[in-house]
């Protein structure tokens, strides 16, 4: 369902944001696979292969997040 | 100065500053000095000055070899799909034909490619003109996993090239020994693990094992010790989660075996090729 | 006799240079059209190699640097594009057009400052250019982009437009207007106290069903495998410790990540509507640049 799988996204928010936010954020990246997160994604989010596109920087970055060049 | 050399004298001024003629050899300058960049530039500049449509096509043609040399067949294929092969001699037919096939396989297109080396041996008459594009059509043959094809071809380059058959190169090409999908599958479904093994990946068959065991193992010693909810959704759930994703796994590796297979089978190939093509 | 050769040689010399002349202007006349050409068949990377090997096809700089910034701008090198731009000076008359495109890059960037510095530059007033309505529509998408809704009033109810697609793209960032307004701010600490309260109820709240569904269940499943392991064993069965330990990880977890989703939903649909807003004002300039 997603860009990058669950253990590159536990991965990378270890590495980012510590051990706490890491556990809480890998699981609950658990339980957000599933396939009806595919509806739920704003399509800007979606790449060319249909995959969720989910980075642990999202999650805190108060910013609203550009995307690639139009 | 006689007045009758004026007419020869304009003429001299203008073939000398004639744009198209200028923009050709400037092109084709650009090309054998391997300004491949450039020179593809000039060609589409020439192109549009042409008042010829006879020379476009051979404007096409370097300008797609200009893009071939930069290693971007997508560009060269655009361009030689722009050419009207219709009205093209029997050799520029082959050649464009040729060239579309070889990038397309270079491009791993190999199904695109396939069609259009049917093309070039439908619309292309000339036998003599067969021999250069055998080469190219066992290696699409040997990727589109067609052997029987590749070996006929094979047979058919061996003749031409007056060479003695090869058995063990035939036997390779009648017989590749690949590993079945479908039976490293069920072989899994029988044991979780065995059709790891049978692809040769013995730690992963041990792994699925050790794990689709475990849980089943769980399952049944919760069931006896009446933990009827562990049973059904630890024990059962992750014993069929490993169960079905072994499956798809032994298919996997049995896909990567082929593939490693099929490579060292077709550099043997393209190696035994190159070697004999004269 | 000599006289008259000399005569004809004169004459002749004459005639040479004014074809020659004639001849150079017409290639160049050529090398312009052929550049046109090249634009307009979107052969981009051939035009911009063209550019760089024959700049005097342009009669300006300034000409030369807008078009060399345009086809970087097609070909998506946007920093080279914005200093192509940049080197286009106030005089030029192509300088409104440049920063046109300035405007539109900073705005893809989210640079809003940035653009609107390029936007209040110049608005061609009087003459019936399309400058002004882009201007207008850029206005109309930097207030958007600001979410400043009195601003975007303020563009659209007194805008005025000569071209009429320039109107209908207009029109189109308004329906991007409407779905702005029908956003709803959700409150975190809701999402937090629902997911404490029902694990899964935060993000559903936060408008992922599928995921909240997903979360609670999981909770669920933890949760009956410890009630159970309890009711067997008692408080020291290995079951209940592992299970309720799990659980209460997948709990806190729920909460934690009901919480961010809710800035997460919002970061997202403001994207979704921001990227709308871009693409809108931007289909304009390659539609009027490129031809």
């Amino acid at each position: 369902m997603y860009e990058s799988s669950c253990s590159n996204f536990s991965k990378n928010t270890f590495r980012q944001f510590g051990i706490m936010k890491g556990i809480l954020l890998s699981a609950d990246r658990l339980t957000r696979c599933t396939p009806g997160a595919l509806n739920e994604t704003p399509s800007v989010f979606i790449d060319e292969k249909l995959k969720i596109i989910d980075e642990p920087a999202f999650y805190f970055r108060s910013a609203t997040v550009y995307l690639k060049n139009n | 100065m006689k007045l009758q050399s004026i007419p020869a004298y304009l003429c001299a001024i203008f073939l000398v500053t004639d744009s198209f003629s200028q923009t050709l050899k400037y092109a084709d300058s650009l090309f054998r000095a391997s300004s491949f960049k450039h020179a593809a530039v000039y060609y589409e500049k020439a192109l549009y000055e042409s008042a010829n449509p006879s020379v476009n096509n051979q404007l096409l043609f370097k300008k797609a070899i200009c893009y071939k040399q930069q290693l971007d067949y997508k560009a060269e294929l655009e361009n030689l799909h722009r050419i009207q092969i219709q009205l093209c001699s029997d050799s520029f037919r082959y050649a464009c034909y040729y060239e579309k096939s070889l990038s397309l396989y270079l491009s791993k297109n190999y199904s695109a490619a396939a069609q259009e080396m049917l093309n070039l041996n439908f619309f292309v008459r000339d036998s003599t003109l067969r021999l250069k594009n055998l080469y190219l059509e066992i290696l699409i043959d040997c990727q589109m996993d067609l052997y029987e094809e590749a070996a006929v071809n094979m047979i058919l380059f061996m003749k031409m090239e007056k060479l003695s058959p090869d058995s063990a190169m035939l036997l390779k090409l009648k017989h590749p020994a690949f590993k079945n999908i479908q039976k490293a599958r069920l072989m899994s479904a029988f044991l979780p693990g065995l059709g790891q093994a049978y692809t040769g990946q013995y730690k992963d068959a041990t792994f699925s094992f050790l794990l689709t065991g475990g849980a089943a193992a769980y399952g049944i010693v919760s069931v006896i010790g009446q933990y009827y909810f562990s049973a059904v959704f630890t024990g059962a759930t992750f014993c069929y989660r490993f169960y079905a994703g072994g499956l798809k796994y032994s298919q996997k590796c049995a896909l990567n075996y082929n593939e490693q297979k099929k490579n060292a089978l077709i550099a043997d190939i393209s190696d035994y090729l190159s070697l004999h093509l004269k | 006799m000599a006289r008259l050769q000399l005569t004809h040689l004169f004459s002749l010399a004459l005639l040479s240079t004014t074809l020659l002349q004639d001849i150079y202007s017409q290639n160049k006349g050529s090398d312009s059209r052929f550049y046109n050409y090249l634009l307009k068949e979107e052969m981009f990377l051939e035009a911009d190699d063209y550019i760089e090997l024959n700049p005097d096809i342009f009669s300006t700089n300034d000409s030369l640097n807008f078009n060399h910034a345009y086809v970087k701008y097609r070909l998506q090198e946007i920093d080279s594009s914005l200093i192509y731009l940049k080197h286009v000076p106030p005089t030029s008359p192509l300088y409104v057009s440049g920063n046109n495109f300035i405007t539109q890059i900073y705005m893809n960037q989210g640079k809003t400052d940035s653009a609107k510095k390029y936007l209040a530059a110049k608005k061609s007033v009087g003459s019936p250019d399309i400058s002004s309505d882009i201007f207008t529509l850029q206005s109309s998408g930097l207030a958007l982009l600001d979410r400043d809704t009195a601003a975007y009033h303020k563009q659209f109810y007194g805008a005025l437009f000569e071209n009429r697609e320039l109107f209908q793209q207009h029109n189109t960032l308004n329906e991007t207007f409407n779905e702005l307004k029908k956003v709803k701010k959700k409150s975190v600490l809701a999402a937090g106290l629902l997911s404490a309260l029902v694990p899964g109820l935060g993000k559903i709240y936060a408008g992922n069903n599928a995921q909240g569904f997903s979360a609670f269940l999981f909770s669920g499943i933890l949760a009956a495998q410890a009630y159970e392991g309890y009711y067997r064993g008692g408080i020291s069965d290995p079951r209940f410790i592992v299970y309720s330990c799990l659980f209460s990880l997948f709990y806190v977890s729920n909460i934690y990540g009901s919480v961010l989703s809710v800035s997460v939903k919002n970061n997202q649909l403001n994207s979704q509507i921001n990227h709308e807003i871009t693409v809108n004002t931007s289909i304009p300039l390659r539609y009027f640049f490129g031809h």
